[in-house]
């Protein structure tokens, strides 16, 4: 298996904050679904967030396909950002004045090519939401259109941080069962952050943070269908 | 079941669905919009209000001189037999030229007659032609009119009848006035042409003096070098520079050209603080959607570019309303020149320069704050910005001095003031409302008060009816026999070589009919040294035993300044006639002139009544009144918009906070209290720190209008006008309040009916 993604030896402080990452080192392997866990606090959305170069880690290095993103200046981290690499947020962050269409665009790279958008839209059953504005849309419609947005470019690379945090239950499932399918037919590596223990075990491999550091990292011999979560 | 639309995204959709959502969000806070628009709106009414009525007439005004070739300088000879040599050796570079004008009183009517300027000061012929032979003479329309004549009509003049040739406009007939100040009305006293030798030798009361100016293709090297020291050269009894010609005009214009750039300046500087204040409070509102573009791969420069391009359409927009709306406006000023001076046309129009100024100046202004308060944040780790760190900080020291100067305060206001003093940002702004209301009110008052002052304060201590002056210095009585007082008069010059001002040196002989008085009315005594006018001291700065270096009859002369008297004429230094006459050569008995009860016996000689004095001042009274009234209503203006900004960000971050408040049960009077009447004393607080600096920048705004356009504007401040302009702005407090009163109960509302629905 190839390694997609590779993080040495990263630590990162927060002005005069105790160390919110501890000197971790992880690869994350190409087409994985790797699910991050941990108390709240343990520095998960910190890691994924250096991960995905969105924050300066205070020491270490981060390398995407053997490329160090954490030397990159701001033009290649845009290019990487707009190309590569696809991120869902707990808080959908779908921008109020632009429609659902509008707003799947703006996941698009400059060259305009993308995933066809009837497919996208099929996949994630917001065909007949286009047209509308986020305020229209229930939580689970706005978090399938942040999806959406994510994935046209084709991401090689998705993050998600807590995309289910804000869901109910139907829609929680509707969405973890998306994103698997996308890793499937598209081969979209997925990190994703919770502190939702049913999520982890769909997951194929399972990362456990506390206090800023790796706790454990197992890999499940045999992930349950997102349809055989158990909800609290 | 319809189709399917088929969508195909096209390439840079990306970018343009960023620039909508940007745009949308931006023009979406009709609040901010308004209050950026209107200052943008303001910032440009009030410099092209001004450049409007300016422009045009200033280049109107210069051609006029360039076309008219205006006198540059004039001189009398020492010694009327070497007029050849002397005239030949200034020849070369100059154009000069001999001018005579003889006073001629006939009837009741007094005309100043000319005689026909061939090289400088050209008249401007509105009808028939200037006369040629001996026996014409051209008059101004308006002298036609009121007497029912025309051209070809007959005029007499004592005796001898004279053909009317045609008529002229002397725009700058103040520079034919070598008899002090005649009032022109046309109808009692006119300015007359005449053909050569017409009036010179016929006994008339003539003065001669040449005029000169630089040829009009004079090398510069050849002018300097020509009339460097003319002041020190013998062969020149009199020497002036610049003569007073016309200049009441182009100093109008110029002075408001420098009124409609401090505008420019003034209220740029303030639009681009409130510009850089909207952005810091804008990114700061929505740092998170900002994190989040960054997120997905835009980069700083394309968001920071629809923030720019935003500003640039407000500034624009802003700007051109502006520029219409000063347009509308300009007549107005327009007006007042035309009431005040005589000039052949009086137009309204914009320089391009002045376009481009007023447009792009304040617009690159504004993007280049908005770039400052904008590009640092989208330079952050998008992380950062996302989860809404980082933004807030750095304000501790601001927000500790806070807590440590609200702590002494009364537990009544220490929250409020605290919650209102939580932001730098509209701490500044109010602090400047009120510092810009009270500095344009300041000046404003003190300004439609001075030409009450100056007149006052040149005409107190005058007893006397008429102020006759003689072409020559004479000995003997005075030719009325009432009462008089005679006074030898020099010009002389200010300082040393680089800035020498033109003033008028005067030597009082004994009587009471003109006194210097101090602020109690006590005469001032001349015996040991000069005395110069309030006005004089304040306008140059000259204080008590400070030195004065002039140049007298061409030679180096030093005065020093014993005491300064409430009276007097701005321009004169005072000293006693026997040492006048002594720097002079002349005899001790000898005086230039008298003040007197009585007119002049003689119908030739030169004077001026008390009564024309006094209409020359009031003529200046009327521009001074509108700028007066320009700065009140930018002072009125700018405070309601600062104030209103102030209170609506205040509004708006405290919102929360409202409603926080509405549910523990606060009534909507109670939380106005908390977050709102805090601004009263907020705001006495600001204008009693602003007193004393507005105070000193007013008066030094008008004491350097004063010394460049040598009109005597003092500065007064009195309780009145430091009451009003309180008065004015708790009046904008208590309007801004009852806006607001309205929109807190509106916040508030929703959360004190569902509190109460709760509880049922
Ligand atoms: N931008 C930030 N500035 C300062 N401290 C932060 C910031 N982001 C996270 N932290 C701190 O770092 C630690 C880890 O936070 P985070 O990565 O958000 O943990 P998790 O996602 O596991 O809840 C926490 O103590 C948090 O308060
Ligand atoms: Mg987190």
């Amino acid at each position: 298996m190839t390694i997609l993604l590779k993080a040495e030896k990263i630590g990162k402080r927060y002005s005069d904050q105790a160390s919110a990452l501890k000197s971790i080192s992880l690869e994350i392997e190409q087409g994985e679904f790797t699910a991050i866990v941990g108390p709240s606090g343990s520095g998960k959305s910190t890691l994924l967030a250096v991960m995905s170069g969105l924050a300066k880690p205070s020491t270490g290095q981060v390398l995407y396909k053997e490329n160090e993103l954490t030397s990159w200046n701001a033009k290649q981290l845009s290019r990487f950002r707009r190309r590569e690499m696809g991120q869902v947020f707990q808080a959908y962050h779908l921008l109020a004045y632009l429609t659902v269409e509008e707003n799947i665009t703006l996941g698009l790279p400059d060259s305009g090519k993308g995933y066809p958008l009837n497919e996208l839209t099929d996949l994630l059953e917001i065909g007949d939401l286009l047209d509308r504005f986020p305020g229209q849309l229930s939580g689970g419609q706005q978090q399938r259109v942040a999806i959406a947005r994510a994935i046209v470019k084709r991401p090689s690379i998705l993050f998600c941080d807590e995309a289910t945090g804000a869901l109910d239950e139907n829609s929680s499932k509707k969405v973890i069962s998306l994103l698997h399918r996308i890793r499937k037919t598209l081969g979209t590596t997925i990190l994703f952050v919770t502190h939702n223990g049913e999520i982890a075990r769909t997951a194929q491999r399972v990362i456990t943070m506390n206090n800023g550091q790796l706790v454990r990292d197992v890999r499940n011999v045999r992930p349950i269908a997102p349809e055989e979560m158990a909800w609290a | 079941m319809g189709m399917k639309k088929s969508r195909s995204p096209q390439q840079g959709s990306a970018v343009r669905s960023l620039n909508k959502q940007l745009r949308k969000r931006l023009y979406s806070g009709k609040g901010h919009t308004i209050a950026l628009l209107s200052i943008a709106l303001l910032t440009s009414f009030m410099y092209f209000f001004v450049s409007f009525s300016v422009d045009r007439n200033r280049s109107n005004e210069l051609e006029y001189a360039a076309r008219q070739h205006k006198e540059e300088f004039r001189f009398v000879l020492a010694d009327p037999e070497k007029a050849d040599t002397v005239i030949k050796r200034l020849q070369p570079g100059y154009d000069i030229e001999q001018r005579s004008i003889a006073k001629v009183v006939s009837g009741d009517r007094t005309f100043f007659i000319i005689n026909r300027p061939r090289l400088l000061n050209l008249p401007n012929v509105t009808a028939g032609s200037l006369p040629e032979a001996p026996g014409e003479i051209a008059v101004q329309p308006k002298f036609l009119e009121s007497n029912g004549l025309s051209v070809g009509s007959a005029l007499e003049l004592r005796g001898n009848e004279y053909r009317i040739s045609g008529t002229f406009t002397l725009p700058d007939y103040e520079v034919f006035m070598p008899y002090g100040n005649p009032v022109q009305d046309s109808v009692s006293a006119t300015f007359v042409i005449a053909a050569d030798r017409t009036f010179s030798n016929r006994g008339d009361e003539v003065q001669t003096y040449y005029a000169g100016a630089a040829k009009r293709d004079a090398r510069k090297s050849e002018i300097v070098q020509k009339v460097s020291e003319p002041a020190e050269d013998p062969a020149f009894a009199f020497w002036e520079k610049e003569p007073s010609s016309g200049l009441g005009f182009r100093q109008a214009l110029e002075s408001n050209a420098a009124l409609a750039r401090m505008f420019l300046l003034l209220f740029g500087a303030v639009q681009s603080f409130i510009f850089y204040l909207f952005f810091n409070r804008f990114m700061l509102l929505h740092r998170e959607e900002f994190g989040f573009l960054l997120a997905l791969g835009f980069t700083a420069k394309q968001i920071g570019a629809a923030l720019i391009r935003f500003t640039c359409a407000v500034s624009f927009a802003g700007g051109v309303a502006g520029l219409l709306f000063g347009f509308a406006a300009s007549p107005l000023l327009n007006r007042l020149y035309e009431e005040s001076y005589s000039f052949p046309v009086y137009e309204i129009g914009l320089n391009p320069g002045s376009a481009v100024s007023g447009l792009i100046i304040p617009m690159v202004l504004n993007a280049a704050v908005a770039a400052v308060a904008v590009l640092p944040v989208l330079r952050r780790d998008a992380y950062t910005l996302l989860h809404g760190f980082g933004a807030r900080a750095a304000r501790g020291i601001w927000k500790d001095a806070t807590i440590r100067t609200t702590e002494r305060l009364p537990a009544r206001l220490r929250l409020p003031m605290r919650i209102a003093l939580r932001k730098w940002s509209s701490v500044m702004l109010s602090g400047s409302a009120v510092f810009l209301m009270t500095l344009l009110f300041i000046t404003g008052f003190a300004l439609y008060r001075s030409s009450e002052i100056a007149t006052q304060s040149q005409m107190e201590g005058n007893l006397y009816k008429y102020d006759i002056s003689y072409s020559e210095p004479r000995t003997g009585t005075p030719e009325n026999h009432s009462e008089n007082m005679p006074y030898l008069a020099s010009p002389a010059y200010l300082g040393g070589a680089d800035r020498s001002r033109p003033i008028r040196l005067i030597g009082l002989g004994e009587g009471r009919l003109f006194t210097l008085n101090d602020a109690d009315g006590h005469e001032l005594s001349l015996a040991d040294g000069a005395v110069i006018s309030r006005a004089a001291s304040w306008m140059y700065g000259i204080r008590i035993v400070d030195t004065l270096d002039m140049r007298v009859s061409g030679r180096a002369r030093a005065l020093t300044v014993r005491q300064i008297s409430e009276n007097g004429d701005p321009s004169a230094v005072y000293i006693s006639r026997t040492r006048l006459a002594d720097w002079m050569g002349v005899g001790r008995m000898q005086y230039s002139g008298v003040y007197s009860l009585e007119p002049p016996a003689s119908s030739d000689t030169a004077y001026t009544g008390l009564a024309q004095k006094k209409a020359q001042l009031e003529q200046s009274a009327v521009s001074n009144r509108s700028s007066a009234v320009i700065n009140q209503i930018a002072g009125m203006a700018v405070g309601c918009l600062l104030l209103y900004l102030v209170l609506l960000l205040h509004v708006q971050d405290s919102t929360s906070d409202m409603r926080t408040l509405a549910r523990l049960g606060y009534q909507p009077k109670q939380i106005r209290h908390l977050l709102i009447d805090v601004y009263r004393p907020l705001l006495i607080g600001f204008y009693l720190l602003s007193l004393w600096p507005a105070i000193r920048l007013g008066e030094s705004i008008l004491r350097s209008t004063s010394a460049q356009t040598g009109d005597y504007i003092p500065f007064s401040v009195g309780i009145g006008t430091l009451l009003a302009v309180l008065f004015a702005i708790l009046l904008l407090y208590q309007i801004m309040l009852a806006l607001f009163g309205r929109l807190i109960r509106k916040e508030t509302a929703y959360h004190g009916v569902r509190r109460v629905r709760r509880f049922i």
